[in-house]
């Protein structure tokens, strides 16, 4: 059993951490893994439900599997509430388990995504730098200029959504979801100098697709 | 530094490595100009900065699923 701090006021465990006084993710997950509170499990549910809906949007590209994925994910959060360890961040804990998921709905569809333009070998990241230098020096107007918002978003989101997966998952994770390179790596299980590594590939692919488009 | 100041604009780093390449960028005009550039490659990403609306009533139906799952499993369905 995890043991847990309970507040006076509301009953649920506290954090000390919390600046705002609000009850933490990691108390209410301790809440419901020892006394199987359904109240505690439901407010996790409730307080992410925008933000890892939108991770997965993004990470898989379809709204029906995103909702799919995002019920999975809790419901292994329900299972493997017990395993989670004291002085863990529920946060990146939550993203590894939807990544996974994610992962294996992907596997289970055998879904190809269309990576052909954008999905050539991985550089090293200095050359890849220097390389989106150059691409930027060569630009003349900013990308994406002559279009209107809808259809710049529309682009921005495909051209993204074409990224190999190994790329487009770090730059979601950092870019789009604010977390930290340290906890992406911990998500995707790989060092955090891969992780920006690859985020920069990212970058000078997306700037290469948008420079090819001639837009 | 040209590294880290791609990093600074995706954002990601700790706070520390913030500082540090905050520092560098203000003592240091030539970081500042390449920063300004640097940024025209990351700036059509924030076109897409919306978060995706859920559909109405994700949360309620994933937190029914959940409590089903629970009863089916024999569990406490201790709650409101």
């Amino acid at each position: 059993m995890i043991n847990i701090v309970h507040s006076q006021m509301s009953g649920l465990p506290m954090d000390e951490g919390s600046p705002d006084g609000s009850v933490s993710d990691e108390a209410l997950l301790y809440q419901y893994a020892n006394s199987g509170h359904r109240e505690a499990f439901d407010q996790l549910v409730h307080r992410y439900e925008r933000e890892m809906y939108s991770y997965l949007c993004r990470y898989l590209g379809d709204a029906q599997m995103a909702e799919d994925v995002f019920q999975g994910t809790f419901l292994q959060v329900h299972r493997k509430c017990g395993q989670f360890q004291q002085g863990r961040q529920f946060r990146p804990w939550l993203y590894t388990i939807a990544t996974h998921q994610a992962i294996d709905l992907q596997r289970r569809n055998k879904r190809h995504r269309m990576v052909v333009s954008l999905d050539r070998e991985n550089r090293g990241s200095e050359n890849t730098l220097t390389n989106l230098m150059e691409l930027l020096e060569s630009r003349e107007t900013p990308p994406l200029a002559d279009l209107e918002t809808a259809e710049r978003r529309e682009w921005v989101r495909k051209t993204v959504d074409a990224l190999p997966e190994m790329l487009r998952s770090a730059l979601v994770l950092v870019y789009y979801q604010g977390l930290k390179y340290r906890e992406a790596a911990e998500i995707l299980g790989i060092p955090v100098g891969t992780v920006k590594s690859r985020l920069h590939s990212a970058i000078l692919k997306l700037n290469q697709a948008w420079q090819s488009s001639r837009i | 530094m040209r590294q880290q100041l791609l990093c600074f604009l995706l954002g990601g780093l700790e706070d520390d490595e913030l500082e540090r390449v905050k520092h560098e960028i203000a003592k240091n005009q030539t970081f500042e100009d390449s920063l300004t550039h640097i940024r025209k490659a990351v700036d059509p990403l924030d076109e897409d900065r919306q978060s995706h609306a859920p559909p109405e009533g994700l949360a309620q139906e994933t937190c029914k699923h959940v409590a089903d799952e629970r009863k089916a499993e024999g569990g406490d369905t201790t709650g409101p």
